[in-house]
């Protein structure tokens, strides 16, 4: 999402009428011209291998180094440069990568990865066994999700040149979900072992993928660079998988954190591409010659987190008040403007993915009835619920608006407190300071993947049930068996409300026309494309 | 003379240091968390107060201060976050083309200030003082950064 106040009304407003009228003028006056140039880019669709390409990003990334931040803009930027055992396809399940295939045991407690030949890092160095042990054991420790599958790690073993083996204590099925994740990179060894827990610097930013990085600009840009050597799968391509292709000579990540104006960016010709604009720029966009606005889908679900640990929505009455007190619809209809832009559902995961399921639609239910007699049964009294808000994400502040209204209709009163991202942050990790707060998630990641199913992640979700299911999902390498847990875990959560997903909202970018081979993927990239001949 | 600067060395001692200090508790009291920004959204508590502890963040407010005064007298002046390098290597590398643009535009307003200054006033009243006045003051009280686009 965007870093934008909703309330810069007049200036938008204003942007928004001076753009339109200009756009109409300009387009019944380039009308012919038009037709012309897209009827000549309809024609061309492989693109030369030429050009430079630029980017506009959201925001500067907080370090180079995907093992070390969560940030997305860093895994974003970065995974042109870096590449993992397993990525995922076009249904974003794991498929090998650098691994060209693999083996697990019945019980899911041994894997034995064999390694592509013939890779190069770089640095000229070839890939092997050595680089691939010595990056999944740097990314034991310091990334995250990481630490959380080396605690069930028994030992990593480099069986050949070519073959890893990783040996669990206890049965991890779910393995290759976790290695398709853009935080789990394979480094040259040497490089591995020195960076540790620390992040890698530019120098570091060795990897195996289409290109490399050549200069990183604070502020300014990180410019990355065709790597030439660049030794590609031979399947077609598959998603993120299968064969890659680096067309653009360079590619350039213009940090530029004012929506608007990456998206006028992109209408004027200074950018290629625009990341995370707002809704309301959507009409404009679509209208622009030579642009294209790109929705994304699956995107991201969002709705209120409540906090578990302390306070009153310890009482699941009073969770399940709230989930039947508001029309979900109103809310993502004042948190995103327009119907384009969302969709509404019980899922944790999108219906793009291996992992749908409609399960806890029946609980999804408009019934301010039953929210009271809920209100009356759990006692409460009127007191206010601390409902942290900020502007900087203009949706969070407007569905927290909509809340309090409908909320006020079933008696409950919201103390709606606003305040910037950085403090909201900071806040939501003490128990003693709020009741609630709204934040998303990915929708297009095996749901295990969720932060909040960990219970030390504010909102604190302890429940000994869905411990369980996530440790029977851990576990499981057999994909069906993993859909009954899917399942069962949707059904937990809607019982036991730990957030209420209101919906999954679509995020939207802009392109411009001459820019083809580009598949609009929810985390994008840009090898597969580039300009039209 | 020298006493004089040597005074004024002097007086800039506390004024440093009060200023410094100033400066660290503004960005200390601003709220929000650095080790949220760096490790981004979904980094775990037990990651961030890993990270509090390496960079000395866990510590109360005059222990970090007086820590980074001690490394200050060494010479040190700590590593930046974002650049990746030490703070005086940055500030080297920004020096030489500040030195750059500070001489060559003193060099440029002597060189044209002074012969027209002189002029001016061997010339006073003529159309030419009148100019010289009219661009001199348009000069001051033009932001420079509107005067620096204007003269792109």
């Amino acid at each position: 999402m965007s870093n934008a106040t909703f309330l810069d009304v007049t200036r938008r407003r204003f942007l928004t009428l001076a753009s339109s009228t200009l756009a109409g003028a300009v387009l019944t006056a380039t009308a012919p011209v038009l037709a012309q140039s897209r009827a000549r880019q309809a024609t061309s669709k492989t693109p030369k291998k030429d050009g430079t390409l630029k980017v506009a990003i959201a925001g500067e990334p907080p370090a180079l180094d995907p093992g070390f931040t969560t940030a997305g803009i860093t895994a974003s930027t970065m995974w042109h440069v870096f590449e993992g055992l397993f990525t995922r396809s076009s249904r974003h399940a794991p498929i090998p990568h650098l691994a060209e295939r693999y083996e697990v045991d019945q019980e899911g407690t041994r894997f034995i990865f064999y390694l592509r030949k013939g890779v190069p890092f770089h640095n000229d160095q070839e890939f092997t066994a050595a680089d691939a042990a010595a990056s999944l054991k740097r990314w034991g420790v310091v990334a995250g999700r990481g630490r959380m599958i080396f605690g069930r790690v028994d030992k990593v073993e480099e069986t050949d040149r070519y073959t890893v083996t990783v040996t669990f204590k206890e049965p991890t099925g779910l393995l290759p979900e976790f290695l398709a994740e853009r935080d789990a990179i394979m480094l040259p060894r040497d490089i591995a072992d020195k960076a540790g827990k620390q992040r890698l610097t530019a120098e570091m930013a060795i990897g195996t993928g289409p290109y490399k990085l050549v200069e990183h600009k604070v502020d300014r840009h990180l410019r990355l660079q065709r790597w030439d050597k660049y030794v590609a799968r031979e399947e077609p391509a598959n998603g993120q998988g299968g064969k890659r292709v680096a067309y653009c000579d360079e590619i350039l990540f213009i940090p530029v954190p004012e929506p608007s104006v990456r998206a006028d960016g992109v209408t004027t010709g200074e950018y290629h591409f625009a990341e995370a604009l707002e809704p309301d720029q959507y009409p404009n966009l679509k209208d622009s010659p030579d642009v294209e606005a790109l929705v994304v889908k699956p995107s991201s679900q969002v709705g209120p987190h409540f906090n578990k640990k302390q306070g009153l929505f310890t009482d699941v009455r009073l969770r399940r008040a709230v989930l039947h007190a508001v029309d979900l619809e109103q809310i993502m209809i004042a948190g995103f403007g327009r119907k384009e832009f969302f969709r509404l559902g019980p899922e944790m995961a999108a219906p793009e993915t291996p992992w749908f399921s409609d399960v806890g639609k029946e609980v999804y239910e408009y019934n301010p009835e039953k929210a009271k007699q809920l209100l009356q049964e759990a006692g409460y009294k009127g007191e206010p619920v601390r409902w942290l808000a900020t502007k900087e994400y203009a949706y969070m502040y407007n569905m927290g608006l909509s809340f309090k209204d409908q909320l006020a209709k079933v008696g409950m009163k919201v103390d709606l407190q606003v305040m910037d991202w950085a403090t909201l942050v900071s806040t939501r990790s003490k128990p003693e300071q709020y009741e609630v707060f709204i934040t998303g998630h990915s929708t297009f990641v095996h749901p295990i993947l969720q932060v909040y199913l960990d219970s030390t992640w504010p909102g604190w979700w302890a429940s000994d049930k869905k411990d369980h299911l996530v440790s029977q999902m851990l576990a499981e390498p057999n994909p069906d068996k993993q859909s009954t847990l899917i399942r069962a875990l949707q059904q937990l959560q809607w019982e036991e409300v730990p957030w209420l997903r209101c919906g999954e909202t679509f995020n939207l970018r802009a392109m411009r026309q001459e820019i083809v081979g580009y598949e609009n993927p929810p985390n994008w990239y840009f090898w597969n494309c580039g300009f039209a001949t | 003379m020298f006493a004089y600067t040597v005074r004024r060395l002097v007086l800039m001692l506390p004024v440093a240091l009060v200023v410094s200090t100033v400066v660290f508790l503004l960005l200390y009291l601003t709220p929000g968390d650095p080790v949220g920004v760096m490790l981004g959204p979904e980094a775990t508590e037990q990651q961030k107060a890993e990270l509090r502890a390496h960079l000395g963040l866990d510590q109360p407010a005059p222990v970090q201060l007086l820590r980074w005064y001690g490394r200050l007298l060494q010479g040190d002046l700590g590593s930046s976050i974002f650049l990746h390098k030490k703070v005086t290597l940055a500030l080297l590398e920004r020096l030489e083309p500040t030195l750059m643009l500070t001489l060559f535009a003193l060099l440029f307003s002597v060189m044209i200030g002074l012969p027209s200054g002189i002029l001016a006033a061997k010339l006073r009243g003529s159309w030419f003082d009148t100019a010289t006045m009219l661009t001199a003051i348009t000069g001051v009280s033009m932001p420079t950064f509107w005067m620096g686009l204007n003269l792109i």
